[in-house]
C-alpha cells in the first residue's frame, strides 16, 4: 500500500466507511482470521455473542473480545509474530537446560521448523499435535521457565531503579559540594580581606594555600563519590549477568568427584619433609605421653612453615585492585534481592 | 548511648561509635529461636533485602570479667575461616550494655534433628554426601590449624540448599606449640575420643575426626553410637564396642595420665575392617574402610580428613547427593 495514500483510503471491508468519512475510524481485527474491519463494525456484529467473521468466504466464528489493534501493517507479519509468541511461550526452554551446545541448538532447530510449519500452513494439524504434546509432557519445566523468566525481568526492573535512585543521591551530593564550595570561598574572601585590612601579609597567604589545598581535597572526593557510582552500577550489572548464568537447574552432569573441591593443600613455595633436624622438637618427638596422644609434630612444622611464607606474596595494590572486584561482584546479600524476586 | 555522651568522646571513638551503629542498623531482630548458657540466638534479616540472618547475643556473665572465652574463640576463628562448609560469621557489633552480638548466615536445620526424626528417611548416598561435606568443613579447619572440639551432630548445620556447614567455635583453639599443654576436657563425652578421655594433654586433629566418626556411625544407625552416663562408662563403651586400649594396639598409651583399663575381665581385641563390615552392612566396604580409618582407637593411626575423602567410597556409586536434592528431606519436617 502507498503509505501516502493509506490514511484517507484505508476503509473498512464491512461497511465500506473510510477514515475520509469517519475521521475518528479505528481499525481492529481478530487473531484468528486476521480480517481487518472498523470499531463499529466490531460493535454491531459481536455485541451479542460469537458470530461468524463477516468477509466473504471467510465465516470463522469470532468473539468481540479478541480483537485488537493491529500492530504491524503487514497482516503475514502480525500473524507470524502471534504464532512466534505462542510456540516460544511453550517452548521456553534455555541454554542451560541442556548439557552441551549441540543439543541446544538442535532444539531451536526443531522449534524453528515447527514455527515456520504453522506461520506457512504447513502440516498444521500434525504440528499442532506436537505442540499440544510438548505442552503435556512438559508442564513443570514450562512453568518454571515462565517464572524464572519473570523473575529476570523484575530483578532488571529493580536493579534499574536502584541505579537511578543512586544517581539521584550522587546529584543531590554534588550539589550540596557546590553549595559548601561556594560558601566557604566567600568566607575565605572574607578572611583575606580582613587579614589584608590589618595589615598581615603572612596570614593572608596561609589562608590563600588553605584554600587550594582544599579545593583540590574536594575534587578528589567528588572523583571518588562518581567512581563509587560507576562501580554500582556496573556491580548490578554483572551481579544480573551473573546469576542468570549461576542457575542452572535440570539435569547436571553429574561431577567427577574431587576430594577438595578444586581447593588446593599445597603450597606453591615449600614441600612439608617427613623430619625436620631439631632438637628443641626432639622431647616432643621421642615422649611416649605425647606420643600416645596423638600429638603431631608435622602438624606443628607445618604451620610454622606455613606462617614463616604467609604474607610473602601479598602486594597492597593488588590486594586493594582485588577488594575493588570483589566490591564489584555479586555479595551474598546482593543476590538474595534476586532470589527474593524469583 | 546519649548525644551528650557522644560528644565527650574523642573522635576516633566516635567513629567507631558510628560504625558499630551502622552495622547495627543493617539488621533487624526477629524473634528469639534459642537460649544457651552463653548466648541467646535470635531470628533477624537484613533490613535492605530481607535476607534471614542468626543473631547471637553474648550474655555478659556477672561473674566473669568481660566476655566469655567461648565468644572470644567463636569470633577469633570463624573471622578466619571462610569456606563452603563452615559456618559464615557476617557481622560483629556492640549492642547496649556492650553486648557482643554475632550476625551468623541463618541456618535452619541439624544433623542431630535429621537423625531424630523418624519421619525423614535417607539413604547411603545422602550420608555419603553429609560425610563429604564435613570432611571438607573439617579439612578447612585442620588445613587452617585450628581444632573444632565439639563434632557433634546438632553443630553440624544445613543450610537451605542443603549444604552442611560446621558451626559453634566455641571450643575451638588453634594447634598447640610443643610442650604447652591443652585441656582434655572438651568435646561433648558421647563424641570424645579415648585420648581425651585419658586426659591427654597433647594430642592432634585427630581428635575431630574420632568425633566425626561417631557421627558417621550415628547417622547409618540413627542412634547415638557410645552414650556413656560419665566419663569411666564412656570409656567402657569405647573398650566395649571398639576395643580395649592396650600397649599392644596404642603403643604409649599406659603412659597417659588418666590411664585405667576400663573392663579389665572383659579385654576386647580393637575391632578390625571387617567386624565394621559385618556390622554396618548397609554402608559399602569402602565406606567401611573409611569409617574404620577414622575411628581407630590410637589417634596416630588415624587418617586425616584429606586422607578420608580420598576414600574410594566417595568416588564409587552411588555418588553422593547433591546438596540441592537434600532439600527434599529437610522439606520433609516442616510436612
Amino acid at each position: 500500500m502507498d503509505p501516502m495514500k493509506r490514511d484517507d483510503d484505508e476503509n473498512c471491508p464491512v461497511c465500506k466507511s473510510s477514515k475520509y468519512l469517519n475521521p475518528s475510524i479505528k481499525f481492529l481485527m481478530s487473531p484468528i482470521c486476521y480480517h481487518k474491519m472498523c470499531e463499529s463494525c466490531v460493535d454491531r456484529i459481536f455485541t451479542q455473542g460469537p458470530a461468524p467473521c463477516p468477509v466473504i468466504g471467510c465465516g470463522k466464528t469470532l468473539r468481540k473480545n479478541k480483537f485488537r489493534k493491529q500492530t504491524f501493517e503487514d497482516v503475514t507479519v502480525e500473524r507470524e509474530v502471534d504464532v512466534r509468541k505462542r510456540v516460544s511461550k511453550t517452548f521456553n526452554k534455555r541454554r542451560d537446560d541442556f548439557p552441551d551446545l549441540r543439543e541446544y541448538n538442535d532444539y531451536l532447530e526443531e522449534v524453528e521448523e515447527m514455527t515456520f510449519n504453522l506461520v506457512n500452513g504447513v502440516d498444521v494439524a500434525a504440528t499442532e499435535a506436537k505442540l499440544a504434546a510438548y505442552e503435556s509432557a512438559n508442564r513443570e519445566l514450562i512453568t518454571t521457565n515462565a517464572a524464572r523468566a519473570a523473575a529476570e525481568m523484575q530483578a532488571a526492573a529493580a536493579a534499574s531503579r536502584q541505579e537511578l535512585d543512586a544517581a539521584r543521591v550522587a546529584r543531590e551530593f554534588a550539589a550540596r559540594e557546590a553549595e559548601e564550595e561556594r560558601r566557604e570561598a566567600e568566607e575565605l574572601k572574607k578572611r583575606t580581606l580582613d587579614a589584608l585590612a590589618s595589615g598581615d601579609r603572612d596570614a593572608a597567604k596561609v589562608i590563600a594555600e588553605v584554600q587550594l589545598k582544599q579545593s583540590g581535597e574536594r575534587k578528589r572526593r567528588q572523583a571518588e563519590a562518581q567512581m563509587r557510582l560507576r562501580m554500582l552500577t556496573e556491580g548490578r550489572k554483572e551481579l544480573l549477568k551473573s546469576s542468570l548464568l549461576a542457575g542452572r537447574r535440570g539435569e547436571v552432569l553429574e561431577k567427577v568427584w574431587d576430594p577438595l573441591e578444586g581447593v588446593t593443600d599445597e603450597s606453591e613455595f615449600y614441600v612439608v619433609q617427613e623430619h625436620y633436624e631439631n632438637g628443641w622438637l626432639d622431647n616432643a618427638r621421642k615422649d611416649v605421653a605425647t606420643q600416645a596422644g596423638g600429638y603431631s609434630v608435622g602438624e606443628y612444622c607445618g604451620r610454622s612453615l606455613f606462617e614463616a611464607f604467609s604474607g610473602l606474596t601479598f602486594f597492597i595494590d593488588e590486594d586493594a585492585e582485588k577488594k575493588d572486584d570483589e566490591r564489584r561482584a555479586p555479595t551474598l546479600t546482593d543476590l538474595m534481592v534476586i532470589d527474593a524476586v524469583s | 548511648m546519649t548525644a551528650t555522651d557522644d560528644l565527650l568522646l574523642p573522635a576516633e571513638d566516635r567513629l567507631a561509635q558510628d560504625l558499630n551503629d551502622d552495622t547495627q542498623r543493617k539488621y533487624e531482630k526477629d524473634r528469639k529461636v534459642g537460649e544457651g548458657t552463653y548466648a541467646v540466638v535470635h531470628l533477624g534479616h537484613v533490613r535492605a533485602t530481607g535476607l534471614p540472618v542468626a543473631i547471637k547475643k553474648i550474655k555478659v556473665s556477672a561473674m566473669q570479667d568481660g566476655i566469655s572465652m567461648d565468644a572470644i574463640r567463636e569470633v577469633k576463628f570463624l573471622q578466619e575461616l571462610r569456606h563452603e562448609n563452615v559456618i559464615r560469621l557476617l557481622d560483629v557489633f556492640s549492642s547496649k550494655n556492650q553486648n557482643l552480638n554475632l550476625v551468623l548466615e541463618f541456618l535452619d536445620g541439624d544433623l542431630e534433628f535429621i537423625i531424630r526424626d523418624k519421619d525423614i528417611t535417607f539413604n547411603g548416598a545422602d550420608i555419603k554426601s553429609w560425610m563429604a561435606m564435613s570432611l571438607r568443613g573439617l579439612w578447612w579447619c585442620h588445613k587452617n590449624f585450628v581444632l573444632h572440639r565439639d563434632i557433634k551432630p546438632n553443630n553440624l548445620l544445613l543450610s537451605t540448599n542443603g549444604q552442611l556447614k560446621l558451626a559453634d567455635f566455641g571450643l575451638a583453639r588453634s594447634f598447640s606449640d610443643p610442650y604447652r599443654a591443652m585441656t582434655s576436657n572438651v568435646i561433648t563425652r558421647w563424641y570424645r575420643p579415648p585420648e581425651l578421655l585419658f586426659g591427654a594433654k597433647y594430642y592432634s586433629s585427630a581428635v575431630d575426626i574420632f568425633s566425626l566418626a561417631l557421627v558417621f556411625v550415628e547417622l547409618i544407625i540413627r542412634l547415638p553410637y557410645l552414650a556413656g552416663d560419665s566419663d569411666v562408662h564412656q570409656l567402657q563403651l569405647i573398650a566395649r564396642w571398639l576395643g580395649t586400649p592396650t600397649e599392644q594396639n596404642w603403643p604409649g598409651v599406659t603412659s597417659l595420665p588418666e590411664y585405667v583399663i576400663p573392663n579389665k575381665d572383659d579385654i576386647q581385641p580393637e575391632r578390625d575392617l571387617y567386624y565394621y563390615q559385618r556390622t554396618f552392612p548397609t554402608i559399602s566396604p569402602a565406606g567401611m574402610e573409611v569409617l574404620y580409618g577414622m575411628l581407630r582407637l590410637d589417634p596416630r593411626k588415624r587418617v586425616s580428613a584429606k586422607e578420608a575423602l580420598e576414600g574410594e567410597w566417595f568416588r564409587e556409586d552411588p555418588p553422593p547427593t547433591r546438596p540441592e536434592s537434600e532439600v527434599q528431606l529437610k522439606n520433609q519436617e516442616s510436612n
